[in-house]
């Protein structure tokens, strides 16, 4: 569990005072203390200009390949390479890895039963290990150096603590906090440390010394993040780019930004808390990620806000990679088929996830087109995956992005876990345009397999559309018949209606509007049609037909007018009445006839004379 | 009366006709035409087809279709035309069935997908009366009611219709009396071996009625086609098939000795040994 100190902390001044006055002078050492010099830009402008990042973007270790370190279920587990590139393994081990896998320079580092264990990133030999005196926060490497931290039981007290080991496992050095520690970040010759949700503490790799202090001020500090261009923070609310900038601890004057999720998407976050035990390995939180980068171009010291490189942010949402503008309009979206996608990231060029049966994507983040796919060696599940892939760029074009079709897998998967992301996926298909669009929807409202409230909510969107280019597919909609031989029946009878009465208003030409009325007039006249579909048909002709509907529902009102059945149909008898009322003397004219006529039913007398009014 | 002509001259696609020409095909049998027609009062009957009481409207039907006069024809044409009580509807149609003119048709089909399956079932009798109207009939097999394709069955055999043979086998198979009879009306010998090929799927009484209907047939053979419906009849379980085999063995003369015959007689043995 997280500690409760956190939760009980408040941003206000005083509040923050107080917790850590609760907290002061507990730890042996005061790099993560009370006071310090919080906020200050020029020695975060000196601790950064300290760091030394990569010329060009590109992975981190020191293979210079795109890898996907991946840990897969087993008995025992393996902790398997995967070279994107290459689209091959590069190594395979058995390792029970119970975190998540950080890599960088010769290293990869993970805790593996109840130590950190140290691997060749070449070869996945184990180099050293690290005997972690505690629960692990996180594990971290630069390359050079394995930066751990954990929380033990100190004095009735508990304690984190920072330490940095050598790749043999020999300690480098050790900083104790009295307080909340997050998983670290390692860059350069800096150490990022989350403290207390409300610091981001740089420290000097080298010594462990504290340099600077970023104290957030209107927004909490859970996430640290590196990437081969830079360091970021934030929380769920958003995040800050870290330069200078950020030595304000305000949104406003850092270079921040945050994107708009759809409510649907809204519980996805933009990294892994770093406070969170659970999140110390992979869980599902994995699955539900904003994928992102920040542009470095325009930011600076006058510069605005955070921008997101391309202009576009991906969700991934389980088996589904959404690709959104930052005010959260969608651009493209992908369905991984049957398995779940459980770990992503966001490389620079591409979008990249590993799914639980292996296999490994990479999408174009502006289209989401599929730049690249391949698999693990071997059969098993694919617990969860560190990418280091800076700036990989795969071959090829790859398959473009098929959206709508990606849209229609959404809506139409079986999972009862992806209700409100079935809801978004057709609300989404419901705005695009085409004939397809129409059809793809009417497939979601005809299949009996689809949730109700999700079908309802399909059939109002195919209504509201109101796209004269789906006309057709609902036409063909209304093609099939009932068939007792073959046990077939037409689906989604009054939903058609609907969104073909929609259309009334819409520019048809003639002949269109008469192929619906025949369609529509077709199926009304089918005995096996149920009453409600008949009124909503009927309903429909009257809507698009302009008069075209007129002489069928008179043969309708001659048919039927004696029959008791037919009189107990109210509602259509009304619409019926009235549109033929609207027509011409010969209508008005046999409306008159079935009036007085004794074979008529009182009620479709009643309803006729109602109309001549 | 001439008002409303005029009327429904204008309004209905359908053309109303007057004129009783025979049709080219005889009625189907269900529909019985009247021994001796009666002399009908048309006018009367007209008047009462045309009023409030519908009990009173289909009686005045049946009496318009027992007449030969053209203008008790007509009566029902217009009175069809211009929308009837279910009731009147499907007494008006089975007179028309009986006494079928070649211009029914236009009338009589819509009636074919009236909302009252009764009413289908008599239009479907009136329609396989008349030429071109097998797609009527196979359609009416796949309707959702079982009177409806019961009429259809009869009438897709009666007319030997085109294409019904699938569809028949289709509803056997799922246990319709009535597909079955029709099957069994028409069989020849690999029509008869398709039906016993189905052996397990429908009803082992509705196979045994089938297979009765075709051993009742003389004309059906050879004799080594009428072995293999026995033995099929011998495989079945259920009274059905002891009545079929019993009513054979009764029907057909001891001499000359057929195999059939024998056959059918020990499988009844068997049968009513066992039982």
């Amino acid at each position: 569990m997280r500690p409760s100190i956190r939760s009980s902390l408040s941003f206000a001044p005083l509040a923050v005072a107080a917790g850590l006055a609760l907290v002061a002078g507990c730890g042996p050492k005061a790099v993560f203390g009370l006071t310090s010099d919080d906020n200050n830009a020029d020695q975060l402008g000196k601790a950064l200009a300290g760091r030394t990042l990569a010329k060009a973007p590109a992975p981190a270790n020191s293979l210079g390949k795109p890898l996907v370190l991946a840990v897969v279920a087993g008995s025992p587990k393996k902790l398997v390479a995967y070279d994107a590139a290459a689209g091959a393994t590069l190594w395979s081990v058995d390792a029970d890895v119970q975190s998540r896998v950080a890599v960088a320079g010769p290293l990869v580092v993970a805790r593996e039963a109840g130590k950190v264990v140290v691997r060749d990133v070449a070869t996945g030999a184990q180099k050293g290990a690290i005997a972690v005196d505690g629960e692990l926060v996180g594990a971290t490497t630069d390359g050079e150096q394995v930066y751990v931290t954990y929380q033990r039981q100190s004095e009735q007290k508990p304690v984190w603590t920072l330490a940095a080991f050598g790749p043999d496992g020999s300690q480098r050095w050790k900083n104790d906090a009295p307080g909340a520690l997050g998983a670290p970040a390692a860059q350069g010759g800096l150490v990022y440390s989350p403290f207390l949700t409300q610091w981001l503490a740089i420290l000097d790799a080298r010594s462990g010394a504290q340099l600077t202090r970023i104290r957030g001020i209107d927004e909490e500090i859970s996430f640290v993040r590196t990437t081969s261009d830079g360091a970021w923070f934030g929380s769920k609310a958003g995040i800050f780019r870290l330069d200078v900038r950020a030595a304000s601890g305000r949104r406003a004057a850092s270079t921040y930004g945050a994107a708009k999720l759809p409510k649907q998407l809204a519980s996805a976050t933009y990294d892994r808390d770093a406070f969170d035990p659970v999140q110390a390995g992979y869980s599902a939180f994995d699955r539900k990620r904003v994928l992102w980068r920040g542009t470095t171009a325009t930011a600076g010291d006058d510069g605005g806000p955070l921008a997101f490189a391309g202009d576009v942010i991906a969700v991934h949402f389980f088996r589904f990679v959404f690709g959104l503008s930052p005010a959260g309009d969608l651009r493209w979206a992908y369905s991984q088929p049957r398995v779940e996608l459980v770990a992503s990231t966001h490389a620079g060029t591409v979008v990249m996830a590993i799914a639980s049966d292996g296999s490994v994507i990479s999408l174009d983040p502006a289209t989401g087109a599929l730049r690249s796919s391949g698999k693990l060696a071997g059969s098993g599940q694919v617990l969860g995956a560190t990418f280091d892939c800076d700036g990989w760029t795969p071959a090829g074009d790859g398959e473009p992005a098929n959206s709508v079709a990606a849209l229609v897998a959404i809506a139409r998967d079986r999972d009862a876990r992806f209700d409100e992301i079935k809801q978004y996926a057709v609300a989404s298909l419901a705005a695009l345009e085409g004939p397809d669009v129409a059809k793809d929807l009417l497939a979601i409202v005809q299949d009996a397999r689809t949730p109700l409230k999700l079908r309802e909510n399909v059939v109002e969107l195919l209504v509201g559309r109101k796209d004269p280019a789906g006309l057709p597919a609902l036409i063909a909609a209304l093609e099939p018949r009932y068939d007792f031989i073959a046990g077939s029946q037409p689906a989604a009878i009054a939903a058609v209606a609907r969104a073909i009465g929609a259309l009334g208003d819409r520019e048809l030409s003639a002949s269109q509007r008469s192929q619906a009325v025949a369609a529509l007039a077709a199926q009304a006249d089918d005995p096996a049609t149920p009453a409600g579909d008949r009124l909503e048909l009927t309903r429909a002709m009257v809507a698009v037909g302009q008069g075209a509907e007129r002489a069928g529902l008179r043969r309708q009102l001659l048919m039927y007018r004696a029959d008791p059945a037919f009189a107990g149909e109210k509602d259509l008898l009304a619409v019926i009445a009235t549109a033929v009322a609207a027509g011409g003397a010969e209508d008005r004219e046999a409306l008159r006839y079935v009036a007085e006529d004794p074979r008529t039913q009182g009620a479709v007398a009643d309803a006729v004379k109602a109309a001549l009014k | 009366m001439r008002v409303y002509r005029l009327i429904l001259a204008a309004l209905l696609a359908a053309p109303v006709v007057a004129s009783a020409q025979p049709a080219s095909r005889p009625a189907p049998g269900r529909v019985a035409p009247p021994a001796k027609p009666k002399k009908v009062d048309v006018d009367k009957a007209r008047a009462a087809l045309l009023g409030a009481d519908a009990a009173k409207a289909a009686q005045a039907a049946t009496e318009l279709g027992g007449s030969k006069d053209a203008a008790a024809h007509a009566a029902l044409l217009d009175a069809l035309a211009t929308g009837l009580h279910p009731d009147v509807a499907a007494a008006a149609l089975a007179a028309l069935a009986a006494a079928p003119a070649k211009d029914d048709v236009a009338t009589v089909r819509p009636y074919a997908r009236h909302r009252n399956g009764r009413v289908r079932a008599a239009a479907v009798r009136a329609l396989a009366a008349h030429d071109g109207t097998g797609a009527d009939v196979l359609a009416a097999l796949r309707d959702q009611d079982v009177d409806v394709r019961a009429a259809a069955a009869e009438a897709a055999a009666r007319g030997k219709v085109k294409g019904a043979t699938e569809p028949l086998l289709a509803l056997f198979d799922k246990g319709e009396l009535a597909a079955g009879l029709a099957l069994g009306s028409v069989a020849d010998a690999d029509l008869a071996r398709v039906i016993a090929e189905h052996l397990g799927t429908p009803p082992d009484g509705v196979m045994a009625q089938t297979l009765g209907v075709i051993l009742k047939r003389p004309e059906f053979g050879p004799e080594p086609a009428r072995v293999q419906v026995v033995r099929t009849l011998a495989k079945l379980a259920g009274p059905e098939a002891i009545t079929v085999l019993g009513d054979y063995v009764d029907a057909t003369p001891a001499k000359p000795p057929r195999q059939s015959r024998r056959e059918a007689e020990v499988a009844l043995k068997q049968k009513l040994g066992g039982e």
